[in-house]
């Protein structure tokens, strides 16, 4: 399965020739979080969700975009974080993982920044055990970080939880 | 990978499975030449391509089996087991090495040397017994020694070719090697035959004594003559006129070739077996070398050996020897069209000119790959759901003409769009059963069986996708036929059947689905060993297989458990159970039916969807959520509700339902799923219940009532009965909607883990819905205990079995007591507002789907209500129809006939015992020419054509039946005369009447229908009427054994469409013959 959309290029190796690298960033609870430009197929505004019963908790349901069916998760509820008071008008980040789309959905989602290869940070020790998971590194930008965000990791443990 | 390596797996893979049928035909007609080419050519152009890629194992390999089909198609080999067996064994090889080359791309290390030494002993041996001289000489290794080379040895002589040479001081010793290495002999020459010279070479040597040695040692040895040759090569490339001849020939090789024949033949190798020269010149013969070429190369080897410094009387000996082969070697042109077909190396013709007709086809087809069809078929789907949303909104805006006629257009468009690509997806399931002759050949082999594989309906087509998954459940079936189920040649003798076994593989379409047979005529499951096995595994006590009946006991053999090996995923070999292969068809929406009988044999029949793409789901509501069941496994939609009597009951706290004297178990969706939320109040009627519900299987008042409004109350549930495999049950839900035809789209890898969903799609409105899967529910639930659902089924089994059931409908009019007509016979179930009820010419009518239909009341004292709707039975036939006024519909009851027959009054069949009370059953018939006085006359002169000189002799014990199904053949227009025993007709017979057509009843007193049929079938003037069988219960058993006997077809008592449709299409056969 595949749309004119899908990329041969991996996520998150979409560094320019002068080393900077161009993630979408997007918030919630304040947080700033990226992901690699490149892994991102769409952003959507709130859509109408089929609840899945039975599903791990942060799988929110499933959407219909534009014939495809896609995985909603509540990044929130992956990041152990309680559930937002304006979940009406979450946006959503819709990312391919192996051929499969999966939408992530946030409180807002912001602009696309190229980052410096040389700004970037692993975790600090201290970041909580759920976030390290998923978390690729820290970007330093001015007066806030910027979490990059490891989509394949953010799914993957999701699947474990599940089963 | 590299495209062509993967090209070439591919096309070998296809291939193989190809080679393995037509090796397991070809050992059953070891004369078709057609089936051996098409063999050798495939076996030719794997070896071809695998010296092209470089693939020298498996090319070593196929080259070995080439070589011993190359003598089976010279006709020096005979076809035998053993032959075949070994060559498939090659072909196992190649398969195993291909598959490791598809894993690492590289061909995998590994010794073939014992299979090929086999094949080459075979190949030889071959020769020998063959006793052709020059076979000796043929190559095992290289050469397709072909007829032209076979009478090169007579050509040598009889063309007086070595007298020619005589020109030269030719010695004679020197001819007597050659005419030793090649085989040949000269004219009248005391030269013994080679066979016999071959053990002692030198001894015949008639005219010198001393030998100075060999002319390979006085030319200089192996060393002389590679310069020789080499020289000999530049020469000729140098040579403008003969450059072209050398063009796409490998040099080296060819060099070799002829220093290896040069050095033996020189060397006095008394059984030289490399090719001789004509072989290795073939080639060129074929691209048009002439005299003047042959002669031109003779100076050249003249010239370099000369240029070398032999001695003259060598050079001569060198020439003669040469120049004796001119001749054949010239003497290829003229053949060169079977010269051009038989590779002499594999460079020069590695791929045979298949015969024309295929290619003109694989010249129509190109490869595609599967993807991109996956990804059409997506988006055709998307297609389709889009087209069905616009047309939704072009409804929602009736005034919108504009948009109507393009859509229409589009509609249409999108409908054939959609057709096409399915059948782009459609594949013929003999492709899933490619691999089963070999599969029996091998295990008749192996056990010491005869078995003969017979395979119907090869061309019927079905979804890829279905076919990959009913591939292995298949392979193992028929596998279990042979190995299990077919006995012993002498088992079989004493059981009076055929040594030969056959096992039968039959698929057919009906109905949207395809049926799989897989039968077999061995010894059937045995219940006494199913019963062992049951209580070692302690799948059941003894106490409740008392209970069960034989085909019961045998159904166990799908119960998970009941095979000894443990839980196998994948159906991959023996020792795996019935069960995954049941779970395997279940899993594609499909079922398993079994039949067993002990000693005559047993057959499987499995019905699949066509496609899996596209099913029709029925959607349903819970706790404000909708989910999709698949229709398939579907009986039918109940709603309960506290007032009505059909509520659900709880046992402790599991739900149940009493369904027609059965408790059905029941499981909440919203328990299951987990579901919170409060129900939400259905706000509206749905008359989907009629749908599934009443139509199907007769079922239950709410169905009954079809079109009342449902009340508004909250604990108002549906249940939809569910069967899964052998058991049913009833899920619970809050509302049902429509049904819809959906496109299964697999669910996100990390929700597979659910059992509950076998997928989910899109619905017309644009929403995603989840697809709930019956079997993962029952397996949800714990087993549905199998021994609890058999035991009821059992139970209707056995009565069915003592007394023919028929389902009747109750109902009221005129009068308190209740009234009875067959279920059969009634069309639909109506209810009529009084206001739209008119009245014409003193009669009663109603206008339904565009035509007016009378209605007709029971007698006179009957009225319509005064307001409200008017419960009508409505009967139909073709274009008319007529309504039966009825004051109330009671229910719908499966009653054993026990029917005391009263013709006191008109209108009435009887009376018969029903639900405890007398119940008067009514004479449909009677009240259908009361509407329409001709009902049963002219009118069906129209609708069937000229059937009504059709003379029908209809013989059932059941007066009853008689009274029930004259009319119904009247209706269709034949003239039907009635016999109530076979005993009566026969005696019709003898008195010399005649029918087109006799129908008959199975069970009845004194002679059988089968009695009957086989008695008519043997002698007497209704020899070739047609009979067709009529039953109450089409158990497939009775029906083999209605063929058996001569029964034309098999209906059902109470489904009069199949026995009209049964009866016009025997007629029509009958008549087409005639």
């Amino acid at each position: 399965m595949t749309t004119e959309l899908e990329t041969e290029v991996e996520p998150g190796k979409a560094a320019h020739a002068n080393g900077s690298e161009d993630f979408v960033t997007m918030t919630i609870s304040g947080q700033l979080f990226g992901i690699p430009v490149l892994s991102v197929q769409d952003v959507l505004g709130p859509q109408k969700i089929t609840r899945i019963p039975l599903a791990p908790p942060e799988v929110a349901g499933a959407l219909n975009l534009r014939g495809r069916i896609v995985t909603a998760i509540d990044v929130r509820s992956r990041l152990g974080l309680a559930p937002g008071n304006d979940s009406a008008n979450n946006m959503s980040v819709v990312v391919d993982v192996d051929g499969e789309l999966y939408s992530l959905m946030v409180d807002a989602v912001g602009e696309v920044l190229s980052m410096p290869a040389d700004a970037y940070q692993p975790n600090p020790p201290t970041l909580d055990t759920a976030w390290r998971d998923v978390s690729a590194g820290i970007f330093q930008l001015d007066g806030q970080l910027l979490v990059v965000l490891d989509v394949n990791r953010l799914l993957a443990s999701t699947e474990r939880t599940a089963a | 990978m590299d495209d062509l390596l993967a090209e070439f797996l591919t096309e070998t893979n296809e291939s193989m499975d190809v080679l393995d049928v037509e090796l397991v035909k070809l050992e059953q007609n070891p004369n078709d030449p057609e089936l051996l080419g098409n063999i050798f050519r495939l076996v030719h152009t794997v070896k071809g391509t695998c010296g092209f890629l470089g693939l020298p194992r498996l090319e070593a390999v196929a080259h070995a089996s080439e070589n011993v089909l190359g003598r089976v198609r010279e006709g020096l080999l005979e076809v035998s087991p053993y032959a075949i067996s070994l060559v498939l064994q090659s072909l196992d090889q190649i398969k195993s090495i291909c598959g490791e080359l598809e894993q690492t791309e590289q061909e995998p290390a590994g010794d073939d040397s014992e299979l090929i030494a086999e094949l080459n002993v075979l190949a030889e041996g071959g020769a020998g017994a063959a006793a052709a001289p020059v076979e000796a000489a043929a190559d095992p290794v290289e050469a397709e020694p072909d007829a032209a080379m076979a009478d090169s040895g007579d050509d040598v002589s009889g063309n007086g070719a070595i007298d020619d040479g005589g020109g030269f001081p030719v010695a004679a010793e020197l001819l007597a090697e050659y005419e030793e290495a090649t085989g040949g002999q000269p004219n009248g020459a005391a030269v013994p035959a080679p066979e016999q010279a071959a053990p002692e070479p030198a001894a015949p040597e008639p005219a010198v004594g001393g030998v100075p040695g060999s002319l390979f040692e006085r030319l200089g040895g192996q060393a002389a003559i590679d310069a020789v040759l080499g020289l000999l090569h530049e020469k000729i490339l140098a040579d403008a006129s003969l450059a072209p001849l050398f063009e796409g020939i490998e040099l080296d090789q060819f060099k070799l070739q002829h220093s290896i024949f040069f050095a033996q033949v020189f060397g006095g190798e008394a059984n030289y077996d490399g090719p001789d020269l004509a072989t290795i010149h073939a080639g060129l013969a074929a691209k048009g070398m002439t005299e003047a070429h042959f002669d031109a190369v003779a100076g050249y080897l003249k010239a370099s050996l000369e240029g070398l410094g032999v001695a003259e009387a060598i050079v001569g000996e060198v020439l003669a020897i040469v120049g004796s082969t001119r001749d054949e070697v010239l003497k290829e042109v003229e053949p060169q069209a079977a010269v051009a077909k038989k590779p002499g190396k594999p460079k020069a013709a590695p791929v045979e000119a298949g015969p024309a007709k295929e290619k003109s086809v694989s010249a129509q087809s190109i490869r595609v790959n599967v993807d991109v069809l996956e990804n059409l078929m997506t988006m055709v789907s998307e297609l389709v759901l889009t087209r069905n949303q616009l047309m939704q909104i072009q409804r929602a805006h009736e005034n919108s003409d504009d948009f109507a006629a393009p859509l229409q257009t589009l509609n249409h468009i999108v409908s054939e769009l959609q057709e096409g690509v399915m059948q782009t997806r459609m594949q013929p399931i003999g492709n899933a059963w490619s691999k089963l002759p070999r599969i029996i050949r091998d295990l008749s082999l192996e056990l010491g069986k005869k078995i003969d594989l017979q395979m119907l309906g090869q061309e019927t087509e079905l979804d890829r996708q279905v076919l990959e998954l009913i591939r292995d459940p298949l392979t193992h079936m028929v596998r279990n036929s042979a190995d299990h189920a077919i006995e012993d040649p002498p088992e079989r003798r004493a059981a009076g059947k055929p040594e030969t076994g056959v096992v039968t593989l039959n698929a057919f379409h009906e109905g949207g689905h395809i049926i799989i047979q897989v039968k077999d005529d061995g010894r059937g499951l045995a219940v006494e060993k199913i019963k062992d096995k049951i209580l070692a595994n302690e799948l059941a006590s003894e106490a409740e297989l008392e209970g069960l009946s034989d085909s019961q006991i045998q159904q166990f053999i799908f119960k998970a458990g009941f095979s000894t090996a443990a839980k196998v995923t994948s159906v991959s070999g023996r020792g795996v159970g019935m069960d995954v292969v049941r779970t395997n068809i279940e899993k594609i929406g499909g079922t398993i039916e079994l039949k067993s009988v002990e000693g005559k044999g047993t057959a499987f029949t499995i019905k699949i969807p066509l496609t899996l793409a596209i099913v029709s789901a029925l959607i349903v509501e819970c706790a404000g959520d909708r989910f999709a069941i698949p229709q398939i496994s579907v009986l039918e939609l109940v709603r309960s509700s506290h007032q009505s009597e059909t509520r659900i009951e709880m046992v402790k706290d599991a739900p149940v339902l009493r369904l027609r004297e059965r408790l059905l178990p029941l499981v909440s969706l919203r328990e299951m799923l987990r579901l919170e939320g409060v129900s939400v109040a259905p706000q509206e009627a749905t008359d989907e219940t009629d749908e599934s519900g009443t139509d199907e299987s007769g079922t239950n008042e709410s169905g009954a009532n079809e079109g009342g409004v449902v009340e508004a109350v909250s604990d108002d549930s549906f249940i939809v009965v569910t069967q899964v495999g052998a058991h049913s049950f009833g899920i619970i839900v809050d509302r049902v909607f429509d049904t819809e035809e959906i496109v299964v789209k697999p669910v996100a890898p990390m929700l597979r883990d659910i059992q509950l969903f076998s997928g989910n799609t899109i619905l017309g409105d644009g929403s995603v819905i989840m697809i709930l899967d019956p079997n993962g529910i029952a397996a949800g639930n714990g087993e549905m205990s199998l021994s609890e659902s058999a035991l009821e089924e059992q139970k209707s089994v056995q009565s069915a079995d003592a007394q023919e059931r028929v389902a009747m409908l109750i109902f009221r009019a005129a009068g308190e007591s209740p009234k009875a007509v067959p279920l059969a016979l009634i069309a639909r179930l109506e209810e009529f507002e009084i206001e739209t009820i008119e009245h014409a010419n003193t009669r009663a009518m109603v206008q339904y789907r565009g035509q007016l239909m009378p209605l007709v009341f029971f007698d006179e004292s009957q009225s319509l209500r005064e307001s409200g709707r008017q419960p009508v039975l409505v009967f139909t036939d073709n274009d008319r129809a007529m309504g039966l006024v009825v004051d109330e519909i009671v229910d719908i009851i499966e009653i054993e006939l026990a029917i005391n027959i009263s013709s006191e009054r008109v209108g009435t069949v009887g009376s018969a015992i029903i639900a405890n009370k007398a119940t008067d059953v009514i004479d449909a018939g009677y009240y259908l020419t009361k509407a329409f006085p001709d009902w049963f006359k002219n009118h069906g002169n129209e609708a069937f054509g000229d059937s009504s000189d059709r003379r029908v002799l209809l013989v059932d014990d059941s007066a009853f039946f008689r009274n029930m199904i004259t009319p119904l053949l009247q209706v269709a227009g034949y003239d039907v005369t009635t016999a109530d025993s076979a005993t009566q007709a026969l005696e019709m017979c003898e008195a010399g009447a005649t029918f087109d057509i006799i129908i008959s009843d199975i069970e009845m007193p004194g002679m059988s229908g089968f009695e009957f049929a086989e008695k008519i079938r043997s002698e007497g003037a209704w020899k070739e009427v047609p009979v067709v069988a009529l039953s109450s219960h089409t158990a497939p058993k009775d029906l083999d054994r209605g063929r058996e006997v001569g029964f034309t077809d098999y209906v059902g008592k109470f489904d009069r469409d199949a026995l009209l449709q049964s009866i016009s299409e025997t007629l029509a056969l009958g008549r087409g013959a005639a």
